[in-house]
């Protein structure tokens, strides 16, 4: 979900979304390359993002991947069931039991 | 990892060989590792230590490359066999249906026997009821609009474009057209057969020509007034000359930008405007350098215009008309096109999003289902057509902010919901048609802009103390206001004809109180409002 919602922003490398995650968690996150690049295969082969090789900011070939209608659709679905999920969550943890 | 499997991923990305997956996935890597280097380099290592660290914190290429082979074979076995299964089925459903069909085709022909005799009797009975003449009671009495566009001197302005708005409440319905004509050489224009004789009817006329300002004239006639309506005279000022010219957010000039101009408030408070219906005679676009002349506005006018960028959605612009320069310089809006359309046909339905925030672009959260959707201090902000179609039925929106821009909030639906103390904010056009049947709209703030909540329905809502925020002189035209409270209600924002223009029936009028604030001009008593003592 965290890497199909950093394409929303568009296209990017394997390294520069690692970054992202990184900087936008104010550095809670820490991707691992050995998740990271499983992960972005997984979610090609399922078509919830396309790749194609360009130049980077450095002018050096780069696999960047973008985000597709299906994927966007996923991110949608996996937002809201999040949402969801926390605020159950949020619930059971504040929960208090009524008063005898 | 050895210097050697380093060296031999440096070679493949030097010289880049037809790419097999498993070369991509060791230039894909050996990329990500040569930016991890990059950047400790940049933070000042050595280069040797900036290799050295790299490789500590990245591990093994290998073991990476390995694992995303792993993926590749599996995903590509199931999900490119998943096609070839479709196909077999598919192949497998024409072969049934060409059996299927052979067997249909010989019901069929004994079925069109039987129509083609049924059309026959059809054809004839048609032609027997056209013979018949129709009764003249039926058809409503129509005068022809006419006028004459002058300038300030009295003299005739020839070949002026007149943009004509009717508006009719045929059984108690909101209807509106537009038509257009332009002047003779004695400056006179006419539209034949147009203005019903009878029953509630408004027309609104606009005049535009090139160097003159936008004049326009709006006449209300109510239901039990048969006056004919009489020639609409307009008077253009001299308009000053004034560029456009068009930047993108980086500053660049945007060529073929539509540009429609929409109204103007002069420095003396006169309102002069065209329906954005009615204005496409008057569309014209950026050149090259992103320039378009705007001579339909006076110095000093307070203008509203609205911008198009080709494939993009109408931006709503209010400029004042300097003084002292002839040229305007306006910004296209910055738009996040990959958050378009996102949470679009989501199902929501009975969730819990108390406090939650969600932003999306154009389009976002339209036809999404928050029916029964606990969205209490809630932020949901989109951009252009957001929220279109969204149903918010007995959702619980209070102290919820809602945000969308041009066009959001139309057809939107909120029956049923609790928006009390909510913020529900859009652009121009937004709100058009959104349905607040029984919605609880105590001390909500509603906020658009230009020709918003046309149409829209209050019928049996709650609005005490709510407050409409928008100046246009076209928002809230033939709003459904049945039975709708307004106890100290802000309506001040609403312009005095539009507030005429809603509709109600008679034995279900809408109630306020002595808290409730009208607009300038307006008479609650004559129009038909019930006013309420004691709640």
């Amino acid at each position: 979900m965290l890497v199909l919602r950093t394409l929303l922003a568009g296209s990017q490398h394997g390294y520069a979304i690692a970054r992202h995650l990184h900087d936008a968690s104010d550095a809670f996150l820490q991707v691992e390359e050995g998740s990271l690049y499983p992960a972005l295969h997984r979610l090609e082969h399922r078509g919830w993002v396309a790749s194609e090789w360009g130049n980077s900011a450095t002018n050096r070939r780069a696999k960047f991947y973008r985000l597709t209608p299906k994927g966007k659709k996923q991110l949608q679905l996996e937002t809201v069931a999040w949402m969801k999920m926390t605020q159950a969550i949020d619930r059971v943890l504040n929960h208090r039991p009524a008063e005898a | 990892m050895s210097w050697t499997r380093v060296f031999s991923f440096r070679r493949r990305a030097q010289f880049p060989p037809a790419m097999s997956v498993e070369d991509d996935i060791d230039e894909e890597l050996m990329f990500h590792f040569r930016s991890l280097v990059d950047d400790n380099a940049a933070k000042g290592m050595p280069l040797d230590d900036a290799w050295r660290n790299a490789q500590k914190r990245f591990g093994s290429l290998r073991r990476y490359a390995t694992e995303c082979r792993r993926v590749t074979p599996f995903d590509r076995l199931f999900f490119q066999g998943l096609p070839v299964l479709g196909l077999i089925c598919l192949g497998l459903l024409v072969g049934w249906i060409l059996i299927d069909v052979r067997s249909l085709r010989e019901e069929q022909t004994a079925l069109l026997d039987v129509a083609s005799q049924r059309e026959a009797e059809n054809d004839a009975l048609r032609k027997k009821s056209q013979a018949l003449p129709l009764g003249d009671a039926m058809l409503p009495a129509l005068d022809d609009l006419t006028g004459r566009v002058l300038d300030r001197q009295a003299k005739p302005i020839p070949d002026a474009k007149v943009l004509v708005i009717l508006k009719t409440w045929p059984a108690g319905h909101y209807k509106q057209e537009n038509f257009a004509t332009t002047t003779d050489a004695d400056g006179q224009y006419r539209l034949p057969k147009l203005v019903p004789t009878s029953g509630q009817r408004a027309v609104q006329v606009a005049a535009v020509k090139d160097g003159y300002a936008i004049a326009s004239s709006y006449q209300l006639n109510e239901a039990d007034n048969q006056a004919a309506i009489a020639p609409v005279k307009l008077e253009l000022d001299k308009a000053s000359r004034i560029t456009l010219v068009v930047h993108d957010s980086g500053g660049k000039p945007v060529a073929n930008v539509r540009v429609a101009p929409l109204s103007r408030r002069t420095r003396t408070g006169e309102r002069h405007m065209i329906y954005f219906q009615a204005s496409e005679p008057v569309h014209t676009d950026t050149d090259a350098e992103g320039r378009v002349g705007l001579d339909c506005f006076e110095q000093g006018d307070e203008a509203e215009i609205y911008l198009r960028v080709p494939g993009k959605d109408w931006e709503h612009r209010a400029i004042t008309i300097p003084n002292d320069k002839d040229v305007i310089e306006v910004k296209t809006a910055q738009v996040d096109e990959g958050l378009d359309g996102l949470f679009s046909h989501s199902e929501c339905r009975g969730s819990d999003f108390t406090n939650a925030s969600l932003r999306g672009g154009r389009r976002a959260f339209s036809d999404a289902s928050f029916t029964d959707v606990n969205l209490s201090g809630a932020s949901l902000e989109g951009g252009a057509s957001a929220f279109q179609k969204a149903s918010f039925g007995k959702a619980t929106l209070t102290k919820a902010v809602l945000t969308g821009g041009v066009a959001s909030f139309q057809r939107a639906a909120f029956d049923g919901a609790d928006l009390s103390n909510a913020q529900l904010t859009g652009g121009a056009s937004s709100f058009q048609r959104a349905s607040f049947v029984k919605a609880n709209l105590t001390d909500a703030v509603l906020s658009g802009e230009g020709p918003a909540f046309q149409v829209a329905s209050f019928e049996d809502a709650n609005l005490t103390r709510a407050a409409f925020r928008c100046n246009s002189g076209t928002a809230f035209q033939g709003m459904r206001i049945h039975g709708t409270t307004f106890f100290d209600a802000d309506l001040t924002s609403i312009d005095c004809r539009s507030l005429l223009s809603c509709v109600f029936a008679a034995d279900r009028p809408p109630k306020y109180n002595a808290g409730t604030r009208f607009p300038v001009g307006f008479d609650s008593t004559k129009s038909g409002w019930q006013l309420v003592r004691d709640r």
